[in-house]
C-alpha cells in the first residue's frame, strides 16, 4: 500500500495536470474540491478511475461519499487505510 | 478480450428468443392506447429473467455482464416491444445497481425477491423540470425530521412513475454541498405525501408509462434512506456507467431484428421486373444496417467485458450509448425506407420503431450530453 504522501501526491499531480482546473501553489489539501470549483461530477469520475489505475484497487460506490472524497485529505486518508479490494 | 459465447450462454440466448417471441402480440393497440403488458411482465418474472439480473443469495442467478448483454440481446431480437424492453433494461441497470451497491440487508429482503417475482415495479426518481442533463442540480429535498426525512419536490420524466410500486428518488439533504449534497432513498408510491401523476402520452415508447413523483412533506423513515446521506452522486454516477453501457442491448436485438425483415423484404418484393433489393439504394441501406448493427455489438460486448473484469467504463459507456442511439434511430428510418408505403403504415409495425428510437437520443443522457462526456473523458479541458 502507498504511504499517505505517495498517495496524496498521485491525487494532487492528476488535478493539477490532466484536470488543470488550479495550480498547484492554490491546491490546498483541506478545501472542498467541489465548492471551490476544482472538480464537478465529470472530473471526480475521471480523478476517481486514475486513482483505481495507479493503486490498483476498486473504490466501492457505496464508499464515494462527501466524508470520504470531498477533500484531498479525506481522499488520502481513505485511501491509505483501504486495502485494494475495497474493504475497511 | 473474448467475446466467444459458451455453449451455456447461446443456449441461454436461443431460449430466451424463443421466449420473447411467444409473448403475445398486442402491440399495436397498447401502443395505441399506452397501456403496458403487465402480462408479459410477469411472464418475464416467471421465465426467471429477472433474477439473471441479481445475485443468487437473493434469489438470483449471478449472470455476469456479458451473459446479461447477449440475453437482452435475444430479448430484444424476439419482442417488438421496445417499451417493455426498456422497462426490462431499466430495472436491470438503474434500479439494480444502486440497490446492490448500498442497500442494506433489510432493504434488500424487503424488496429485492418481490422485484424479481415481478411484483414490487420500481420507478427511478432523478430527473426534475429545472434538472434534466443537469441533474445534480435537482431541487427536491429531504429534510431531516425527528422521525426520518421530509421530501418536498418533483420528479418528472420518469420511467413506471404513474404505476410504481416503489421509487429509488434522489433527493437534497445538504442543498448546501451541491453535488454532494444528494441522498438516495427507496419510497414506496403509496406514502402519505406522494403522488403519481397519470401516463403522460409521448412519441415513442408508448407501452412504458411515464409521468411524475410529486413530494408535498412526504415523511419517510430513516431507514428508507439507501447508503449514508451525501451518496447520490455515487450512486447516479454508477448507475449510469451501467444504464449508458447496457441499456440499449435490446435495440442491438432489434436492429438484428429489422435487418432481418428489411433483407427478406428486399430479397422479395418485386419492383421494375426484379427484386428492389437489385438497386443499389436498397443494398446499400441494407450493408449500413449491418454495419450498425456490428458495430453496436462490439461495443456493447466490449463493455460488459470490461465491467466483468472490474474496469470503470464512464468513457466507453457514453461511446456506447451514443453510438447505439443514433444507429437504432438511422436503422429504424432505413428500414421505413426500404419497405416503402409498408413503412409507413402502422399495421406493419415498421415505423413505430422510428418512434421508439427518437426516445433513445433523450434518455440515460442526450446525445449531445454524451459527446460533452465524450470529449471530457478523452481529456478535454473546459
Amino acid at each position: 500500500m502507498n504511504t499517505t504522501d505517495e498517495t496524496e501526491k498521485i491525487i494532487c499531480d492528476y488535478i493539477v495536470e490532466e484536470i488543470g482546473a488550479i495550480s498547484r501553489e492554490d491546491l490546498a489539501i483541506e478545501s472542498n474540491l467541489f465548492a471551490e470549483g476544482v472538480l464537478d461530477s465529470v472530473s471526480i469520475m475521471r480523478l476517481i478511475t486514475h486513482i483505481e489505475r495507479e493503486l490498483s484497487m476498486k473504490i466501492p460506490p457505496k464508499d464515494l461519499i462527501p466524508r470520504h472524497f470531498m477533500t484531498i485529505k479525506a481522499m488520502t486518508a481513505y485511501l491509505t487505510t483501504h486495502d485494494p479490494s475495497g474493504s475497511p | 478480450m473474448d467475446f466467444h459465447l459458451s455453449s451455456a450462454q447461446n443456449q441461454l440466448r436461443q431460449d430466451t428468443l424463443a421466449f420473447a417471441k411467444s409473448l403475445p402480440d398486442t402491440l399495436v393497440d397498447r401502443d395505441r392506447a399506452s397501456a403496458f403488458d403487465r402480462e408479459s411482465w410477469f411472464a418475464i418474472a416467471e421465465h426467471g429473467l429477472l433474477g439473471g439480473f441479481a445475485p443468487e443469495k437473493w434469489g438470483g442467478k449471478s449472470w455476469d455482464t456479458l451473459t446479461r448483454v447477449a440475453v437482452l440481446e435475444a430479448f430484444g431480437e424476439g419482442c417488438r416491444d421496445n417499451g417493455l424492453c426498456l422497462g426490462l433494461s431499466s430495472f436491470a441497470w438503474t434500479i439494480l445497481p444502486p440497490l446492490l451497491a448500498a442497500g442494506s440487508e433489510d432493504q434488500l429482503q424487503r424488496y429485492l425477491p418481490k422485484m424479481l417475482a415481478g411484483k414490487c415495479l420500481t420507478a427511478d426518481g432523478i430527473t426534475e423540470a429545472n434538472a434534466g442533463s443537469d441533474a445534480m442540480a435537482m431541487e427536491t429535498t429531504a429534510k431531516r425530521h425527528p422521525d426520518g426525512y421530509l421530501l418536498n419536490g418533483e420528479k418528472c420524466h420518469i420511467g413506471f412513475a404513474p404505476i410504481a410500486d416503489l421509487a429509488l428518488v434522489y433527493a437534497k439533504t445538504d442543498p448546501a454541498a451541491g453535488s454532494w449534497g444528494v441522498s438516495t432513498f427507496l419510497i414506496e408510491t403509496d406514502t402519505a405525501g406522494l403522488t403519481r401523476s397519470d401516463n403522460t402520452e409521448k412519441m415513442g415508447l408508448r407501452t412504458l408509462p411515464m409521468g411524475s413523483l410529486t413530494f408535498e412533506n412526504c415523511l419517510v423513515s430513516a431507514d428508507s434512506r439507501l447508503g449514508e446521506e451525501g451518496i447520490g452522486l455515487s450512486l447516479f454516477n454508477e448507475s449510469m456507467e451501467w444504464e449508458r453501457s447496457f441499456v440499449l442491448a435490446t435495440l442491438v436485438g432489434a436492429m438484428k431484428r429489422q435487418l432481418d425483415e428489411c433483407v427478406a423484404f428486399a430479397n422479395t418484393r418485386q419492383q421494375f421486373g426484379k427484386p428492389i433489393g437489385a438497386n443499389q439504394s436498397v443494398s446499400n441501406r441494407i450493408a449500413d444496417m449491418q454495419v450498425r448493427l456490428e458495430t453496436c455489438r462490439l461495443l456493447l460486448y466490449r463493455n460488459a467485458c470490461l465491467k466483468d473484469h472490474g474496469q470503470s467504463i464512464a468513457l466507453e459507456a457514453s461511446i456506447a450509448k451514443l453510438a447505439i442511439s443514433e444507429a437504432f434511430l438511422n436503422s429504424s428510418l432505413d428500414a421505413i425506407r426500404i419497405h416503402g408505403a409498408k413503412g409507413y403504415l402502422t399495421e406493419y409495425q415498421i415505423e413505430r420503431d422510428l418512434r421508439d428510437a427518437t426516445g433513445g437520443l433523450i434518455y440515460a443522457g442526450t446525445s449531445d450530453i454524451q459527446r460533452n462526456l465524450i470529449a471530457r473523458l478523452s481529456g478535454l479541458r473546459q
